[in-house]
């Protein structure tokens, strides 16, 4: 699929492509060996799950986060496109009436909590589904579309979110971990159910769910 | 040192092996990085990100993959969530009516102007064709190496690579 070179001059030139210069390797030392000192190590919470994790069918992730995304994306570009022409500052005059970007970022932070909800019940369930013949390229398949998800979400406003974009991007590194478990995975799992615990990854996930969705909305708005 | 012995160092905390992995591979992030920021002080954050990331997280590297595979995935992830935030930046910041129109191609008489253009075609493309083509064409990796840092199959990374050559080529298509 991939054996068609670009012709040349144009291999060589994309060959000098945004060429680094040398790094300044000691100011960049110093910069990260100064946030991990400024990063205090927190304790891992207990994990203790919320509910009780369920089979889902196989088809049910994929067109639930498929039609909630489309709901989430749709609306927001409904709201967008009523903004298109209307250049005119928006002034907010009564306070009761929320700005089309809050309305937007409230549906893109349901859908990304709902989202959260399937990955804590995906990542709760998955030794067990690991450990069950059969099921590994299912759990694969699986961590890939929510990983395709995390992506899309990242994209969107609750990607902006500074609570939120942290969680989704340690969220986008375990799916990617998952999609590509090798064949003999236990191990492999061990080390990313150590990593979970410790980053205290689920518990900000049920943290998150049983939250909700925060609008920074004012009272009696929505 | 091998690399399992310069892993199991820095895991047991000893600050001159941390170094000595950082030497190791930064020259590869920062190179990474700046491939997709295009400039110097976001490819240091980047970079920074990355390692603060890897240390963070390097009691959960199997060795599966090569480090320094492992290391780009890092990257690559912190590349493109950059890229995602600098462009989301972009579009608040653009006018509305910004239908000026665009001056018709003409053919370049000199490679530096082909040069900006290969550039700008590569930067437009969609993020997922752009880390192919640049990990591939530009830093030289296998599609493999591609699959693992993106979490994506090998099959999926050269149809991907495919796809952005066609695209450059299109965007390209008065100079090429």
């Amino acid at each position: 699929m991939s054996d068609d070179p670009l012709e040349e001059p144009l291999r060589s030139m994309a060959t000098d492509y945004h060429q680094a210069p040398a790094p300044d390797r000691d100011a960049m030392w110093a910069a990260i060996q100064a946030r991990r000192a400024a990063e205090a190590p927190t304790a891992a919470a207990p994990v203790v799950p919320l509910r009780r994790p369920r089979a889902l069918p196989r088809w049910a992730v994929p067109v639930g986060m498929a039609a909630l995304l489309a709901l989430a994306f749709g609306l927001g570009r409904l709201s967008r496109d009523g903004e298109v022409g209307t250049k005119a500052v928006a002034t907010n005059d009564n306070p009761a009436t929320p700005s089309r970007a809050k309305r937007d970022a409230l549906v893109h932070q349901a859908a990304a909590v709902e989202y959260l909800g399937t990955v804590e019940v995906f990542l709760t369930d998955l030794p067990q589904a690991v450990k069950e013949k059969g099921r590994k390229e299912e759990v694969s398949d699986q961590a890939r579309r929510l990983l395709a998800t995390t992506r899309l979400l990242l994209d969107t406003p609750a990607g902006d979110d500074r609570r939120m974009r942290p969680l989704l991007e340690d969220l986008e590194l375990v799916l990617a971990e998952i999609a590509q478990l090798p064949a003999e995975p236990a191990g492999q799992l061990d080390l990313i159910t150590q990593g979970l615990d410790q980053r205290g990854t689920l518990t900000q996930l049920r943290s998150k769910v049983s939250a909700g969705p925060m609008p920074a909305l004012n009272q009696g708005e929505l | 040192m091998n690399e399992r012995d310069l892993i199991a160092r820095v895991l047991s905390g000893d600050p001159s092996a941390e170094r000595q992995l950082y030497d190791r591979y930064v020259d590869q992030v920062w190179r990474m990085a700046y491939r997709f920021a295009g400039d110097s002080e976001r490819a240091a954050e980047w970079t920074q990100d990355t390692f603060v990331r890897v240390f963070q997280r390097l009691g959960e590297f199997r060795g599966e993959a090569r480090l320094g595979t492992w290391i780009g995935s890092i990257t690559i992830s912190i590349a493109l969530t950059g890229l995602r935030q600098g462009k989301r930046r972009a579009e608040r910041e653009v006018p509305l009516e910004d239908d000026l129109p665009h001056p018709a191609p003409s053919r370049p008489r000199v490679d530096g102007e082909l040069r900006q253009k290969l550039a700008q075609a590569i930067e437009n493309l969609a993020d997922g064709y752009r880390s192919v083509f640049v990990l591939h064409d530009v830093e030289g990796y296998t599609h493999e190496e591609i699959a693992q840092m993106l979490g994506v199959t090998a099959g999926t990374s050269k149809a991907q690579l495919h796809r952005a050559r066609g695209k450059l080529r299109e965007a390209l298509g008065a100079y090429a």
